[in-house]
């Protein structure tokens, strides 16, 4: 694939969004995720010759954007969000800066999940993958990827709700 | 549709990729190695043999400068050979001619004593 640099070039703008959005919602910082997302197609670059088709690239993709950014969390876990992070951040937000967009609402909501989770709904609902082939990505049994899915959407929901009530409260 | 179908299209709808942020591909463009750009992906794999076809006919050259120096001591060898035993003839044709000069001379001298 990719016989020169300007093909190169096209590969990194059909999939930077991809990319660099596994890679922010796993983080929740921007500047690391660019970094990760920059480090994913360098790591491609490299690698350019053993990969065989348009599904294997992005298979390739979504797999090393999942891992360099869970690598890139646990390296720098004071640097970004956390359960504990999350609730303080919650409590200090002004309503005028509550009301920010829904898209942003949830993805602070997925920071609130084990690493592993995120990743999992990322898969799920981002790059709209079944079960089994977020297994494969993942490189785990289908089974604890149904079980990390079921303890994501429960956790996710649960926070949607209590927003939603303080929303609510507030007026 | 119930609560939790509801919420899943909510995440599906609002977990879209994002965009990254301006001027990304141009930046990871600037990281690349200053590699000449028809030297990589696609000559990727013919550069996989080559190193290995420099090996073989590598080693079919020291075969052949092997094979040929072999070749020729086993001529000069042969030659050799050859001489010496031309040689050892030649010594056997004086040995064998010097003995007949001596028992040609003990014959006539045993004749001349004898008459």
């Amino acid at each position: 694939m990719a016989g020169s640099t300007l093909e190169f070039r096209e590969i990194v703008e059909a999939h930077q969004a991809r990319v660099y959005s596994i890679a922010y919602r796993i983080l929740g910082d921007r500047g690391t995720a660019e970094e990760v997302a920059q480090d994913v197609f360098l790591e491609l670059y490299r690698a350019i010759s053993s990969i065989a088709s348009d599904e294997h690239l992005t298979a390739w993709l979504r797999r090393v954007a999942v891992h360099r950014a869970t690598d890139a969390l646990r390296r720098r876990p004071r640097a970004l969000y956390g359960a504990a992070e999350f609730a303080d951040w919650m409590a200090k937000l002004s309503h005028e800066a509550a009301s920010f967009a829904l898209a942003s609402e949830v993805e602070k909501l997925l920071l609130t999940l084990p690493p592993t989770q995120r990743a999992v709904v990322l898969l799920r609902y981002q790059e709209d993958l079944a079960p089994p082939e977020i297994a494969e990505v993942l490189a785990m049994p289908l089974a604890t990827v149904k079980s990390h899915l079921q303890r994501a959407l429960k956790s996710l929901r649960a926070g949607a709700q209590d927003r939603l009530k303080e929303y609510t409260r507030r007026g | 549709m119930d609560e939790h179908e509801e919420f899943e299209r909510l995440l599906h709808r609002e977990l879209q990729a994002r965009e990254a942020p301006a001027g990304f591909s141009a930046r990871v463009m600037a990281l690349l190695p200053q590699t000449p750009a028809a030297a990589i992906p696609q000559t990727a794999p013919q550069r996989f043999w080559l190193p290995a076809l420099r090996w073989t006919a590598a080693a079919l050259a020291l075969m052949g400068i092997a094979g040929g120096g072999y070749w020729e001591h086993q001529r000069m060898e042969r030659i050799a050979g050859e001489r010496a035993r031309g040689q050892v003839i030649l010594a056997l044709h004086i040995s064998a001619a010097t003995l007949h000069d001596v028992l040609h001379k003990v014959v006539k001298d045993t004749k001349g004593d004898t008459e």
